[in-house]
């Protein structure tokens, strides 16, 4: 074991992962985070807390982490690299660790303009490998960027995104391969509801050794609606929906595509399962967190296992 | 009450030869306020011409091109076209009327043409009163 | 070569509108060039501004003038006869050109006319396109002559993000992808190889970030 998460002793453990998501609030409200973590807790490994999502200022990751393991939740660290130079995000890992959080997800998070702070200035000193190797170099070599010693180095289970779906699409295998050399240990993938594309992602990974190497984790995002549906396939870059899904929702009553929607997420994560290399799901439910029960419930992933 | 007549600067090509000999003196002389210039080409005509031409006391110019396939310099009549465009979102920007800069194809050797052109665009400014003269303001 | 465009009149209007005389002065280098600043654009604004000032019956002196290069001193000075007659300079230049008549005419303030943008290439009559920041460290043999500073909205070193769709950037659809654009030129060029060595956090030091910078070379002072 390289650290003490929990989400890496239930990977090692070859148990099937479910990790989910949590935004924390637009503002200093905990009951936010307190009603969120309360349909989460018990039912998955680990909650990312997303930093900033969409460049939308939003409370901490590193505080709501920090409030959501004082729930009784093991939270994932997202950390982009948009908002912070290298000395903020290594003074945060070690603020992170120091409050008991385990995990890291390094992203390089979505561009200032798509936000509510568009004239912010974009800071991007580190790319999301750089900081994958920053972490890892923490954690192996107890040393910061620059080889200088750390007192006390955190030991983070680092993580990373990856988009099967994304344009060009021949990269994608050779940028989780530049990944896993600078460090990576889990990856959680862009919301999948092509899965023959994935499976074909899956095997071009396997071919090139890399699930020996990396946990990939499979994203799942439940349909609320066919508007939901068409925005996310025509306005969300990477997003890979077929018409037939688009056509599934949009072919029952208004009332009854949200049902829909958690029935495809459903089968989604039961063929996800199959695929040889996946090795857990990453159920991303924004503002949706009260249906992640039962969709892992009917999923058959309610039970998370004692490690 | 006598007034001023609308000061005009027409540009236009030689190559329509709009004029037959001596008639451009007595066109001149039947349109006071009308300042014609004979170009080799309208496409000789820049933006800042047009400014300068309305800063230096015109109220309108009027720029006269040869038809697009007629162009004897092949693109001088289209460019001409284009920068009378261009001139007017000068004018937009500080606030005067951008038909004050007009360009038109005429037909070669018919003066009838720019006569009834005159008209318009003389009526046209009648209604937008006087630009004023800055060079006068800088003389005073 | 730098590029800039004109600022908004009313803005610099509202700049000048204290001077009664001002000398208008170009430059006929790169503002020339990308149809901001040089000869043309100097007699456009000093002919708009006199139409718009006689709008209002309104008459400060303006003077047009235009020089080779504004950031250069020896073609600042070609202007000396004319500057203690008026009031202000209204620069055409670019930021450099401003800064630089402001610190040869003393005495005078210096009003932008420009906003200056980028560094940049004319890709055709019309079309300019921001492709070097000054990082101060150029790696271009290692991209394909595409820079990954400049030409991706993220400064990613190591691969293109998860936005980007159709060699297109997340940001707007009329940026392109500078890492798509970087992948397909090392794939014609049979240099992919380049791109599976991990690129370390680059040094910003040299930079901007690192404070204004200044080139001395004794070999070229007289």
């Amino acid at each position: 074991m390289k650290t003490e998460s929990r989400l890496e002793k239930v990977l090692r453990a070859g148990h099937f992962a479910v990790t989910a998501e949590c935004g924390p609030p637009k503002g200093s409200d905990v009951s936010v985070l307190e009603t969120k973590s309360a349909h989460l807790r018990g039912y998955v490994d680990a909650v990312n807390v997303t930093d900033n999502q969409t460049a939308i200022v939003r409370m901490s990751s590193v505080a709501a982490c920090a409030i959501l393991k004082g729930l009784g939740v093991e939270p994932v660290l997202q950390m982009v690299t948009r908002d912070r130079n290298r000395i903020a995000l290594q003074s945060d890992l070690f603020g992170a660790y120091a409050l008991g959080i385990r995990n890291v997800l390094c992203l390089t998070g979505d561009h200032q303009t798509f936000g509510n702070q568009k004239q912010a200035v974009g800071v991007f000193d580190l790319d999301s490998t750089q900081l994958i190797r920053t972490v890892r170099d923490m954690r192996d070599n107890g040393k910061i960027i620059g080889g200088e010693d750390i007192q006390g180095a955190p030991k983070m289970f680092i993580g990373a995104a990856e988009n099967p779906f994304a344009d060009p699409v021949t990269w994608r295998v050779v940028r989780l391969s530049k990944k896993i050399d600078a460090g990576v240990d889990f990856i959680q993938t862009q919301c999948i509801f092509n899965v023959d594309r994935f499976s074909e992602f899956m095997h071009q990974a396997r071919d090139m050794g890399l699930t020996q190497k990396v946990s990939i984790l499979a994203g799942i995002t439940p349909i609320k609606s066919v508007g939901m549906a068409r925005y996310m396939a025509t306005k969300v870059a990477g997003m890979d929906i077929p018409d037939e899904v688009i056509a599934r929702v949009a072919g029952v009553p208004k009332d009854k595509q949200a049902d829909e929607g958690i029935r495809i997420a459903v089968e989604t994560i039961q063929k996800v399962r199959e695929i040889k290399g996946v090795a857990g799901i990453h159920l991303m439910a924004i503002e949706w967190e009260h249906r992640v029960p039962e969709i892992l419930e009917a999923a058959g992933l309610e039970k998370r296992p004692e490690v | 009450m006598e007034t001023n007549p609308i000061r005009i600067v027409v540009y236009h090509c030689r190559n329509l030869r709009l004029f037959k000999n001596g008639e451009q003196k007595a066109f001149a002389r039947s349109r006071p306020g009308v300042t014609l210039v004979a170009l080799p080409c309208s496409g000789k005509v820049e933006a800042h011409h047009l400014l300068k031409t309305l800063a230096g006391g015109a109220q309108g110019v009027l720029v006269c091109g040869c038809a697009e396939a007629a162009c004897q310099y092949l693109e001088g009549s289209m460019r001409a076209h284009k920068r009378v465009a261009y001139a007017r979102s000068w004018l937009r920007q500080i606030g005067i009327e951008t038909e004050r800069l007009q360009f038109v194809h005429l037909p070669p050797m018919d003066g009838n043409a720019l006569d009834e052109a005159l008209n318009g665009f003389t009526a046209r400014l009648e209604s937008f009163g006087n630009v004023t003269s800055v060079a006068k303001i800088q003389a005073g | 070569m730098i590029v800039a465009e004109l600022k908004p009149i009313n803005e610099i209007r509202n700049m000048i509108d204290r001077y009664s005389s001002i000398l208008v002065v170009g430059c006929d280098s790169c503002v020339a060039e990308c149809a901001a600043g040089g000869q043309r654009e100097t007699m456009l604004l000093a002919a708009a501004l006199k139409l718009s000032y006689g709008r209002e019956n309104k008459g400060p002196r303006i003077t047009e003038a235009w020089l080779d290069r504004q950031c250069v001193d020896d073609f600042i000075d070609r202007i000396a006869d004319q500057v203690p007659e008026h009031e202000a300079i209204l620069s055409l230049g670019c930021g450099a050109g401003v800064q630089a008549l402001a610190r040869v005419y003393t005495d005078k303030p210096i009003i932008p006319a420009l906003n200056t943008l980028f560094i940049g290439e004319t890709q055709m009559r019309g079309v300019w396109q921001e492709n070097c920041l000054g990082c101060g460290q150029c790696k271009l043999g290692y991209f394909g002559a595409v820079c990954p500073v400049t030409r991706c909205s993220k400064k990613l070193m190591n691969g293109p993000c998860g936005g980007s769709k159709g060699g297109q950037c997340e940001v707007n659809s009329e940026i392109q992808c500078g890492w798509d654009m970087i992948i397909r030129r090392l794939e014609g060029l049979g240099e992919l190889d380049r791109l599976s060595e991990y690129v370390p956090p680059v040094d910003w030091s040299t930079s901007h970030s690192g404070g204004p910078r200044r080139v001395v070379r004794e070999d070229q002072k007289p």
